[in-house]
């Protein structure tokens, strides 16, 4: 059976799935750019629901993949047969691999914290200092950066 | 759902080729705020939005761009006015935009922020 291109699916499950606002949010700090602040990775809604409602998004070893293909070339992932609904969790784990560099989720080997799954209510919610958060390297529980 | 198979499309004076239409469609857009935390209000075609430091954004696409010259614009409302995004960098997977301000600014809330693309999908 052919598989739809991505795209498609994406579009089919925006006109029929409400969105799902994560809990979640991903706060990570570059190792190769020590003084930048702390990034933090907020997942798309829409994005969540297809994940949550399985059938649409491909497996993710297509992404991966996908990085060492030159411009131009053919690409996997929009044709790749699609995975199963996902837990929250799992699709938190599935969007590091995806839209965060290896470098700081696999290959990292230092001794600070430097990537941590928070509830957004941890985010500190005052701006004003944003160009200085960094990952609180204790077990803090109430805030993160 | 069903499919409509055609090769040009016309308002009974002007014809256009449907390759025109598709290929003029914006293939992922997205709504934010960062007003406390990020929030992605609406979008097509996005996964999600890495928040570097005040005023610097990468979306990146569930699919993919065939390569990495496709057109990505962006504005926000900031502060007391309006102010576009400098488009920094552009892959196939996601591109940076970073506020542009011509003089300094008072805090670091984007109130409302919209960006659309167009090009190629893999």
């Amino acid at each position: 059976m052919t598989v739809k291109h991505l795209w498609e699916r994406l579009l089919e499950a925006k006109s029929r799935l409400e969105p799902v606002q994560s809990k979640y949010r991903v706060l990570f700090e570059d190792p190769a750019t020590p003084d930048e602040p702390a990034k933090v990775l907020v997942p798309d809604p829409n994005w969540m629901a297809c994940a949550l409602e399985g059938n649409i998004l491909p497996p993710i070893e297509t992404y991966q993949r996908d990085r060492l293909v030159p411009d131009g070339e053919p690409k996997e992932h929009p044709y790749a047969e699609p995975i199963g609904p996902m837990t929250e969790e799992e699709a938190i784990e599935y969007l590091i691999m995806k839209d965060i560099d290896p470098s700081i989720w696999r290959d990292y080997k230092g001794n600070r914290v430097i990537m941590k799954i928070v509830p957004v209510e941890l985010i500190p919610s005052d701006r004003s200092f944003r160009n200085a958060w960094k990952v609180k390297q204790e077990a803090e529980m109430e805030i993160a950066a | 759902m069903s499919t409509l198979n055609v090769s040009n499309i016309t308002d009974g004076t002007d014809t256009v080729e449907t390759g025109y239409v598709l290929n003029g469609s914006a293939k992922a857009w997205i709504n934010f705020a960062d007003t406390s935390t990020a929030t992605i209000n609406n979008s097509l075609n996005m996964s999600s939005i890495t928040d570097h430091a005040s005023g610097q954004y990468s979306p990146y696409f569930t699919n993919s761009f065939n390569d990495h010259h496709y057109a990505a614009v962006g504005n926000a409302e900031q502060g007391s006015g309006d102010r576009s995004f400098e488009i920094r960098t552009t892959a196939t997977n996601y591109y940076d935009m970073w506020l542009s301000v011509g003089t300094a600014i008072s805090d670091n809330v984007i109130n409302d922020a919209s960006s659309t693309v167009t090009g190629d999908l893999a």
